[in-house]
């Protein structure tokens, strides 16, 4: 036997995973101090419950398996949807707003879609469900950018977007909704030259043509509002400009000025997202680190239409762009060996409860070579070693 | 301190036409023009080149290990990771093609495709409803066909010299393909003041080539 892993999934342990659990108590606790409420939602779920609606995923890219009654079975893909799907029957008699918050792992099929390298992640995340205000958009922005300081990022950036900005422009053109969808994904991935071809062919020229290849690159700081502004009249967009004003307004005053911008270009692939959404970022990690923003149609499919906004963020992204910065794993270590030596066994415990109640690690060793022992306790970090001593019980 | 700018070029012509490119907007490239084993070059203008295989610009992009790329399409669409395609830069220009013997039907029920590309190759026949199956080669994919290992190829197509000098033909045009410029996502935010003018201003000298 040769006790290898399946691909893309590895084991932790060590200095990586008390970084890791460092992590997360963080981000569980900051979490808590919003006043949001974990939940854990099942971790093997139905497929269907993943495959309808605005939320649909990609099937090729859940790892699934069967029930004995032969019905499709995925592992978690996500936490969204399972906690939408709480919200609407668990949590059915509970008045919103919902806060919710989430930290566990997910699972990706890697061989399929796009290029990950993972199978197996771990997400954490909030769901403000039941607000529409502004005001709560800005306050789970806030949360990430907060979670991505706690985390010990020294420099993190949120940038914003607005779907319904980019939806007005679409309605204005007057497009069908395949080449809506085409288009959102070219936004997204800023192929300008795939975008007027589309476009063109779609009957699209002149101003109004000229209009959407600007959105693309419509990202800076707050006078892209003016830019976009200029952009339409249409009551839609608008109204769209007006709500991430007010939101990156909020954000302002919340002395977050300097770490988030616009881009008017980040629309988010997945359809569920209605308004104002989000994307963190730090500058040493290729890769953004959270993501998320406004849903506001995805509960109605689940029996109880109500508002909502959130992000999830990769723990395992976060990781790494802390280590990028240069965090340094911290060995597992002890506080105290503890020599029982010649002792009675109940002072031995006695005494070894007493300094674990004071908080201290201790690790207990049977030898008796006090050389051996003091190069065990020299690798296990601890500082003292305790001896027992002979005598009565 | 001004931020260094990471370019991942794909390695042989496309470096080359590239290199020209941005040399005609300032960029000075002039120490990969020597003749070198280094892999890694940096300037006094704050810019790093990596000489990279084709199929690996994505992935050093995707990583931010490369804030700029440049490579064709046909790798970005066999690729196929979140990039932002920001720039068609007309050289590297050629199609993608179906080729086979003149006498070949593409409706024939179980084709066998060999290719370079076969995640497109797949896309491509699964969108018109056919199944295939892929034969992946890494190079001479035309040999394929002549030698019995296929009944068609998935390829690159220039100007064809290589196909009709082997007897074989072009038997449909699946989308034409050049070189992209492409950036990483988080880069074109962190590195604005650095890119975005870059860009730009490639934008600009293309708009002007090409008038």
């Amino acid at each position: 036997m040769r006790f290898l892993l399946p691909d893309f999934v590895s084991d932790a342990l060590g200095g990586e995973l008390c970084l890791k659990r460092a992590l997360e108590k963080e981000l569980r606790e900051e979490f808590s101090l919003w006043g949001f409420d974990e939940v854990l939602p099942a971790g093997l779920d139905f497929y269907d419950n993943f495959a309808f609606g605005s939320g649909a995923r990609d099937q090729r890219d859940m790892l699934k398996s069967f029930d004995s009654q032969g019905r499709i079975l995925v592992m978690r893909p996500e936490f969204t949807a399972p906690l939408a799907r709480l919200a609407a029957t668990r949590l059915r008699e509970q008045e919103p707003p919902l806060r919710l918050c989430y930290l566990g792992s997910a699972y990706e099929n890697p061989g399929a879609g796009s290029a990950q390298r993972r199978a197996e992640f771990t997400q954490g995340g909030v769901e403000l469900m039941g607000e529409s205000d502004p005001r709560a958009d800005a306050e789970v922005m806030l949360l990430a950018l907060r979670c991505l300081q706690k985390a010990g990022l020294k420099d993190s950036l949120l940038e914003l977007g607005q779907v319904e900005f980019f939806m007005g422009l679409m309605e204005e053109a007057g497009l069908s909704d395949g080449a809506i969808q085409s288009l959102r994904s070219l936004t997204e991935q800023k192929n300008t030259l795939a975008m007027e071809l589309l476009l063109r062919e779609e009957g699209v020229s002149g101003e109004a043509l000229r209009r959407l290849m600007e959105l693309p690159m419509l990202f800076g700081g707050g006078e892209v509002l003016a830019a976009a502004r200029a952009m339409s009249r249409h009551p839609r967009c608008v109204r769209a400009i007006d709500n991430l004003e007010r939101v990156y307004e909020l954000l302002c005053q919340g002395g977050a000025e300097n770490r988030v911008s616009i881009d008017l270009g980040l629309v988010h692939g997945l359809g569920y997202y209605t308004g104002v959404v989000f994307r963190g970022m730090t500058a040493s990690f290729g890769q953004p680190l959270l993501s998320g923003g406004r849903y506001d149609t995805l509960l109605a499919e689940y029996g109880r239409p109500m508002p909502a906004t959130g992000f999830a963020l990769g723990v395992e992204h976060l990781l790494s762009a802390l280590r990028a910065q240069g965090a340094q794993a911290q060995e597992p270590a002890v506080d105290l060996l503890y020599l029982p030596l010649d002792e009675p066994v109940s002072v031995t415990w006695r005494e070894t409860e007493a300094l674990r109640s004071q908080g201290l690690r201790v690790e207990l060793c049977y030898e008796r070579d006090l050389e051996k022992a003091a190069r065990r306790a020299k690798q296990r970090g601890a500082e003292r070693i305790v001896l027992g001593r002979k005598g009565e019980a | 301190m001004e931020q260094t700018v990471t370019f991942a070029l794909a390695k042989g012509r496309l470096a080359e036409e590239a290199i020209e490119l941005l040399e005609r907007r300032q960029v000075d490239c002039s120490c990969l023009r020597e003749k070198s084993r280094r892999l890694v070059f940096e300037t006094e203008q704050g810019y790093r080149f990596m000489l990279v295989k084709p199929s690996d610009v994505p992935t050093y992009v995707d990583h931010g290990v490369a804030d700029i790329g440049i490579v064709g399409k046909d790798t970005l669409m066999e690729e196929n990771r979140p990039l932002y395609e920001m720039l068609d830069l007309g050289f590297g220009a050629c199609r993608i093609c179906v080729a086979g013997r003149p006498e070949t039907s593409l409706q024939d029920s179980h084709l066998r495709v060999a290719t370079k590309y076969p995640r497109i190759a797949s896309e491509v026949f699964a969108q018109r409803g056919s199944t295939i199956e892929i034969i992946r080669l890494n190079g001479s994919v035309e040999l394929g066909p002549l030698v019995g290992l296929s009944d068609v190829i998935l390829d690159i197509v220039e100007s064809g010299a290589t196909l009709r000098a082997n007897g074989l033909c072009v038997l449909e045009e699946i989308c034409p393909v050049s070189a992209r410029l492409v950036v990483n996502r988080v880069s074109l935010k962190t590195k604005a003041a650095r890119i975005r003018p870059l860009v730009e201003g490639l934008r600009e000298l293309l708009k002007e080539e090409r008038a």
